[in-house]
């Protein structure tokens, strides 16, 4: 579906450049947001260059707010396919999710109430991006901190969209943990119910509760170590879908390089178990 | 409906109250939660400015620096989907904020923060190096019209505050903040993908300005001469620091 490997990657962070790029690139794919790269020029640039040359790029978009009243933005979408051309990613992705309106920008993943007309909408700025970029996004299910008036499930909302547009998903299993905790959900259900076969990406993140109304509400902060009931969740999903590209998020509160590579260890350690019991199945 | 549903949000991130936006919540006990995002997108800016406004951030203090940041916030909302080039006019905002009064060379702080940033992701335009010029006729060098790199920045301040602006961009603690009544002149400039800056006297700041705006090296340098330097060290010191841009040959008037 993409072209990164099934194997584990990391968020790539300005604070790591110098290590990451002496890592042994076996297996190690990286991720960016993109809009941290649409400046004229720059050291960033030059970085991304040589990160390029040595590892599977994946452009993880936050901006282009499919999600909105607004169609994509035109010159938003020039300044991706500059991207596109200059780094050759091997998978690009956005959320189901919107980030600004009428040319006001809040630089956060917004909800979107699952109602027909905003799948329609959601729909017909999906098929704009792909169109435009000439080829196929993955998108991200988002972390929901309250639920919505709604005609039909999250789920539903995203096997639409993929009906309709022919784009694949990016699993987020921390999303799923932290909104299926918020709306009292299951999050067992939600990953039995959602569309394995296209799944092109998984992400692992840390969340927190929040700091007004504790336990109650998980925040998707990707700021903490990713606890045990999301690593749990990942090894659910990969017995699911088999082997597929993994993510390890990580935004601020940024660790040693060390201790990252020790959590991508972890998670090719889930991977590589997938690739053993699908071989098993096959077998 | 939709429409209403985008533009209530926006209201109640914006401060302009929750009302509209209870009827699209399945249960308006829930409304206490929009707290997250109303915070998120408030901290998402005051953060970006915190990145691009260092000194100030410094200078000023964290406690101080947050509200005078969303006030701008406020007043001029990201209009971009990437925020690293955010804050363009933050000197402006922070001349006028009330509680700043007492610290009158903080927009000018400001403004080095913002030539940085400017600076740091400025286009990667080439650089006249100084064999490009051995390598010329001498008859043809003052009919140049280098230019300056994209990257460079022309700042006349109305406070001398480039040293402590530029200590308290270190991690150090810059206690001496030696911040001077006069004017004082700063190139800001990326070289070899790091930014620089110097404080330099008029004559170079006029110098400078004449190449940016095209004119002849001939001719930028008669005028020097007439204000009473020589330019020509200050020129090839500008060559080895990558000032000039490689791209306009000499064009004759």
């Amino acid at each position: 579906m993409t072209e990164l490997p099934d194997s584990a990657g990391l968020a790539l962070k300005p604070e790591h450049f110098r290590q990451a790029l002496e890592t042994p690139a076996e297996g190690m794919w990286l991720e960016v947001h993109p809009e941290n790269y649409m400046a004229p020029g720059g050291p960033r640039l030059s970085w991304l260059d040589a990160f390029a040359e040595k590892f599977p790029i994946s452009l993880h978009g936050v901006g282009m707010s499919l999600g909105g009243m607004d169609a994509p933005d035109p010159q938003h979408l020039d300044r991706w396919a500059q991207l596109i051309d200059r780094y050759k990613p091997a998978a690009i992705s956005e959320h189901l999710a919107w980030t600004s309106h009428q040319g006001t920008h809040f630089n956060d993943l917004l909800p979107v109430p699952a109602t027909r007309a905003a799948l329609s909408r959601f729909v017909e700025h999906v098929n704009i991006m792909q169109d435009r970029l000439g080829r196929q996004v993955l998108i991200e299910n988002p972390s929901i901190y309250v639920a919505l008036k709604s005609e039909m499930s999250e789920v539903e909302f995203l096997r639409e969209t993929v009906a309709r547009t022919g784009c694949g998903l990016l699993l987020d299993v921390n999303n799923v943990h932290v909104s299926c905790h918020n709306l009292g959900l299951d999050a067992i259900a939600y990953l039995d119910a959602f569309p394995h076969h296209a799944i092109g990406e998984i992400h692992i993140a840390g969340h927190e509760e929040d700091t007004a109304l504790g336990g109650e509400l998980l925040i998707d902060t990707h700021s903490a170590p990713i606890v045990e009931s999301v690593w749990s969740l990942l090894d659910y999903t990969l017995a699911l879908t088999g082997p597929r590209p993994v993510l390890i998020e990580r935004d601020t509160n940024i660790p040693t390089f060390e201790t990252l590579l020790t959590d991508h260890v972890r998670a090719q350690g889930y991977i590589d178990a997938a690739r053993v019991r699908e071989a098993a199945h096959a077998s | 409906m939709p429409a209403e549903f985008n533009q209530a949000f926006a209201g109640t991130l914006l401060g302009r109250g929750d009302q509209d936006l209870l009827e699209h919540l399945a249960n308006p006990a829930q409304a206490k939660r929009l707290n997250v995002y109303r915070n998120n997108v408030a901290r998402g800016a005051i953060e970006a400015l915190r990145a691009a406004y260092p000194a100030v951030n410094r200078i000023a203090g964290a406690n101080f620096f947050s509200p005078m940041a969303r006030q701008y916030w406020l007043d001029h909302p990201p209009t971009d989907a990437p925020l690293f080039l955010y804050g363009k006019g933050f000197d402006q905002h922070v001349a006028t904020y009330e509680p700043a009064r007492s610290l009158p060379y903080l927009p000018t702080i400001a403004r080095l923060d913002r030539a940085w940033l400017e600076a740091h992701h400025a286009a990667d335009t080439p650089a006249l190096n100084p064999s490009d010029v051995t390598g010329m006729d001498p008859e043809s060098l003052p009919e140049l019209r280098p230019g300056l790199t994209a990257s460079v920045q022309l700042l006349t301040l109305h406070h001398s505050a480039h040293a402590a602006w530029l200590a308290n961009r270190q991690e150090a603690a810059a206690e001496d903040m030696q911040i001077g009544e006069s004017a004082e002149h700063v190139l800001v400039w990326r070289h070899r993908g790091t930014v620089q800056s110097a404080s330099i006297p008029v004559q170079h700041f006029d110098f400078l300005t004449r190449i940016a705006r095209g004119d002849s090296l001939g001719s930028a340098m008669e005028d020097a001469n007439d204000g009473g330097i020589d330019p020509s060290q200050f020129f090839s010191h500008g060559l080895t620091s990558g000032l000039f841009a490689a791209n306009r040959q000499s064009e004759t008037l």
